[in-house]
């Protein structure tokens, strides 16, 4: 509505101002030059300086005022200053521009610090000022940040113990590892994880009186540090604990590597599915030393601990070093051992492999039992390792967990 | 002489010591010789307003005379021939850039040019042996070349009304012939269909009424908002223009001119229903007329914006 009145005012004077430059303008003319008497306008015209004044704007305000005043009702007069404006400002934008052009290098290095430019480029400065300390305190932060958990990695860090998160323990003959979770097995592993949480802390407590550090003292054994990474701190020791730098790699093993043990364990798989079908099928797999027919290859009864084990004719010569150093430093508590290529560590009286993750699933089975004659029968090389590690064995087979006990 | 004139002559006296030291060129002029025109000037453009106008201001107003230009014109005014050649040097060519804005040709405009100079130069002492004439005028606040261009516009109108004066021409004689059939055909309503002849002539006495009533209005306007639209609408400038002429930004013009509007408005109704108009009939004359007058003038504005521009490129 405001909008269509302002146009109808619009147009009324568009419309008004057309009809005035079509009456006479020579009337005007001649009012100005000869003085039409009564008429103040023409008497009282402006003279060529204050024309040119009032085109440049450089009038004293109540001097302009007096100028407007005449100007509004005078046609000449303000079609001179309308001119004289319009040509004046040509003028200057011309000489602004020759003006430009000849402006020294300091001159206008100075233009850069002067009251307009720094108006607007101070607070430009100031805020750019504070994002830069920002970002250089939150760098800062992160990078302390980084150097605490840095010094967490190297120092030594609780175990997760791998029972408290372990899925319910499945036996050979009941359902396969990846069936849903058995409630009733729970509490056993509840139970065994708590027995290995006791192990450990009676291990905490030989460690704090022989002052044992638990990486142990062997040198240039990478697994030492996902050791000290996986045991647990000594609780009453914490503080007098030394924090060791990481260990440096191992030279290259001889002996399976993870990506040899991946191979082996893909060429087996074969046997495994067979093992299953069995399983499945409910054959009980007969011992070959108690086969008749049973050559004199194997021997039973591994030498410590373990019942109805034989000697391994195969024993490679690492294990056989390795087994010399257990039985050197047999009264020494020694937390790793290498044997067939695997790494286990000590936990309490149970030897873990390392390559034994807490949410896998466990199968226990009982030395002297079927089915441990069974497994053995049929996996040589977990015969070895079960023969050469006396005590409880948690050992990953063939992408399985076995806990020999 | 009272404290306050003592006062103001020695503002005048130390003042034009202040310009000759700013002049590059002073031309051997003493201030005795700038005295009288600086105080001129003051009387002109500031003592006559304020009377009780304070030193400082006085100061400021000579400190920001044009030294150099002013120095100049008292030289020419003295007589110096050095400061004659120096002025036709400098400003030929803005006096016949001038001369040519305001000539319809070139030999006009040459004409024009050189009327100006023997103008100026025939002036240069007048009989008394005392300096007058139009140099006389140069206040020294604004440009030298301002003033020259605004003398060669003054003297081009004289000039035109004299030649307007001796003879009517064949070609303004044709074009009274155009204008008045213009007028004679804006009678006419007619566009080829059938026109209620009654509902015409109402609107036709409306829209005079209503242009009447504008008129009034416009007058009782104050002077700067009265110069505004005569500026933006009977001289056909831009808004920023007429913003820079008042000395007011263009956005600042813009909304004067929407006050403006409503003003003028408000007075047109006023004047209206006292000519015996009741308020909606004023408003609907409004929306009639404006209709009306929409269709007359839209391809005219179209028309005029052309011409304007061109004319603009040739003054340019």
């Amino acid at each position: 509505m405001k909008q269509s009145n302002n146009n109808a005012v619009d147009l009324l004077l568009r419309s008004l101002s057309r009809r005035e430059r079509d009456e006479s303008p020579a009337d005007e003319r001649d009012a100005f030059i000869a003085g039409r008497p009564g008429s103040e306008v023409a008497l009282e015209h402006l003279d060529a300086d204050e024309l040119n004044l009032y085109a440049e704007g450089v009038l004293p305000a109540p001097a302009r005022a007096r100028y407007a005043e005449h100007l509004a009702d005078c046609g000449i007069c303000r079609r001179m200053v309308v001119g004289l404006a319009q040509a004046a400002g040509t003028a200057v934008r011309y000489e602004t521009v020759s003006q430009q052009s000849g402006v020294g290098f300091w001159q206008s290095f100075a233009a850069i610090f002067s009251l307009p430019v720094l108006r607007y480029a101070l607070p430009a400065l100031v805020l750019t000022g504070v994002i830069a300390i920002g970002l250089l305190a939150l760098r800062q932060q992160s990078g302390n940040e980084f150097m605490a958990s840095r010094q967490n990695v190297d120092s030594p860090v609780p175990v997760n113990e791998p029972a408290q998160s372990a899925p319910p323990e499945t036996g050979l003959s009941g359902t396969s590892p990846s069936a849903p979770l058995d409630k009733r097995a729970s509490p056993s592993a509840n139970t065994e994880s708590s027995e290995l949480k006791n192990n450990s802390l009676e291990d905490r407590g030989l460690l704090a009186k022989t002052g044992d550090t638990i990486t142990g003292a062997k040198p240039g054994a990478a697994p030492a540090a996902k050791d000290a990474q996986e045991y647990p701190s000594v609780t009453g020791a914490t503080s007098s604990q030394p924090v060791y730098a990481p260990e440096p790699a191992p030279p290259p093993k001889s002996v399976h590597t993870e990506a040899d043990t991946k191979s082996i364990a893909r060429k087996e798989e074969p046997l495994e599915r067979e093992a299953q079908k069995r399983q499945d099928l409910g054959y009980t797999v007969q011992s070959k030393d108690d086969s008749p027919t049973h050559g004199p290859a194997r021997s039973r009864a591994a030498p410590s601990g373990g019942t109805g084990g034989r000697r391994d004719l195969d024993l490679s010569a690492e294990n056989r070093v390795s087994r010399d150093k257990v039985k050197k430093g047999a009264d020494e508590e020694t937390e790793t051992r290498t044997v067939s290529g695997r790494r286990f560590r000590r936990q309490g009286n149970a030897w873990i492999d390392t390559a034994y993750e807490s949410s896998r699933g466990t199968t226990n089975v009982a030395r002297g039992s079927e089915q441990f004659r069974a497994l053995i029968a049929d996996e040589p090389g977990l015969r070895a390792i079960v023969q050469q590690l006396d005590g409880e064995v948690v050992v990953v087979w063939k992408n399985r967990a076995y806990r020999i006990r | 002489m009272s404290q306050k004139t003592e006062h103001i002559e020695k503002a005048f006296v130390e003042g034009a010591g202040r310009l000759l030291a700013r002049a590059t060129a002073g031309r051997s002029l003493t201030t005795e010789d700038l005295v009288p025109r600086i105080r001129a000037a003051v009387d002109k453009y500031l003592l006559r307003d304020d009377p009780q106008a304070v030193r400082e201001t006085v100061d400021d107003f000579i400190d920001k005379l044009q030294a150099d230009d002013l120095c100049l014109i008292v030289a020419c005014e003295w007589g110096d021939e050095k400061a004659w050649n120096d002025l036709v040097e400098r400003f030929s060519v803005t006096v016949r850039s001038a001369a040519r804005s305001a000539s319809s040709n070139e030999e006009g405009a040459e004409d024009l040019a050189q009327s100006i100079w023997a103008e100026l130069y025939g002036l240069r002492v007048g009989k008394d042996g005392k300096p007058a004439g139009k140099l006389a005028y140069y206040s020294g606040r604004g440009s030298l070349a301002g003033w020259l261009r605004a003398v060669v516009a003054q003297l081009a109108v004289d000039q035109h009304r004299k030649q307007s004066r001796l003879v009517q021409t064949e070609e303004d004689s044709d074009f009274d012939r155009i204008i008045q059939q213009g007028k004679d055909e804006s009678n006419w309503s007619g566009h080829g269909g059938v026109v209620d002849p009654e509902r015409e002539v109402s609107t036709k006495l409306a829209g005079a009424q209503l242009q009447k009533a504008l008129s009034a209005s416009i007058n009782q306007l104050s002077a700067e908002d009265r110069l505004l639209i005569k500026l933006y609408y009977f001289e056909g400038l831009k808004l920023h223009e007429a913003g820079a002429l008042l000395g007011v930004h263009e956005a600042t013009a813009s909304r004067r001119l929407t006050r403006i509007y409503a003003d003028l408005r408000q007075c047109v109704e006023g004047i209206l229903m006292e000519q015996g108009w009741t308020r909606p009939e004023t408003k609907r004359a409004f929306s009639e007329v404006a209709l009306h007058l929409e269709a007359d003038i839209e391809p005219l504005l179209a028309s005029e914006g052309v011409l304007l521009k061109k004319e603009n490129e040739i003054a340019g």
